[in-house]
């Protein structure tokens, strides 16, 4: 995870089996529709090139990458894009996605998802929900967002698992 | 699992990983060029088949025994009796109006009958 990647959009590298590909800069509204969208090649490798895309389709189609090595690239692009771990931001678009007041809450403070990251998106959408909620309560969603989700990758089917 | 002709012979298809049935899905649900989107579906139908077989399938094809709607339609048939639907179902709103549909099933098997 690097400041740079959340803070401003612009392309990084992660790597899927053995076979390193390159992911797209894109703003949080790109981001946003990969992580929700759900389906796990929706981020990696559809965040990348054409031709990583064709590649890691090849990759698949030939039995060289299992599913849990295109969820763990995808946790991994998805971490260096937030600048959070992976959870954390898929949480927080999970909210996003069940619960319209807070993106509602956000657009009126200006936050736009095609104007920003998805590291500010995710700081935005954190602390927006920070202040608009029961101050006795916060420590609890505080460690409930941080806390990493149980079992290993494989155990995960979908992004889904992972948004309360 | 699906079966494909090749000649007078009827084959069965190899089982799909978890791997490829996501590389199944992808390629069912487009975003690709053309070009690639041929070449993975004509590399799918090749690797489900079994080994015994692929160099008569790929002969057939170059005979031009096969045509690109045939290919066409025989990854489409794989792709439907793999379960690729369900696997990664193409969009969030078919996924919605698949949970939809669960919910009001289950409201109606809850519904009181009327007297």
């Amino acid at each position: 995870m690097s400041l740079g990647s959340a803070v401003r959009a612009q392309p990084f590298t992660v790597t899927v089996g053995g076979v390193t590909v390159t992911v797209e800069a894109a703003m949080a509204d790109r981001w946003l529709d990969a992580i929700t969208g759900n389906p796990m090649t929706s981020v990696v490798p559809g965040m990348c090139s054409a031709e990583d895309r064709r590649a890691v389709g090849l990759a698949l189609i030939g039995g060289e990458l299992s599913d849990s090595d295109l969820w763990e690239a995808a946790s991994a692009a998805i971490a260096e894009a937030s600048g959070r771990p992976w959870w954390e931001a898929v949480r927080l678009a999970g909210i996003a996605d069940q619960n319209r007041i807070l993106l509602g809450l956000m657009t009126l403070e200006g936050v736009h998802a095609h104007t920003v990251t998805l590291g500010a998106w995710c700081d935005a959408a954190f602390v927006t929900v920070l202040r608009n909620m029961d101050e006795k309560k916060r420590t609890r969603f505080e460690a409930d967002l941080m806390i990493p989700p149980g079992g290993s990758v494989d155990d995960l089917t979908s992004f889904d698992a992972v948004v309360w | 699992m699906p079966k494909i002709r090749i000649g007078d012979e009827i084959v069965q298809l190899e089982r799909p990983t978890g791997g490829q049935l996501l590389g199944l899905a992808m390629v069912n649900n487009g975003g690709f060029s053309e070009e690639d989107q041929a070449e993975l579906m004509i590399a799918a139908i090749v690797k489900l088949i079994p080994a015994t077989h692929r160099k008569a399938f790929v002969s057939l094809y170059v005979s031009g025994g096969h045509t690109a709607a045939d290919l066409i339609e025989t990854f489409k048939m794989i792709a439907g009796t793999s379960g690729v639907d369900v696997a990664e179902p193409a969009n969030r709103e078919q996924r919605r109006a698949a949970v939809k549909k669960t919910a009001a099933k289950k409201t109606a098997r809850k519904a009181p009958v009327k007297r």
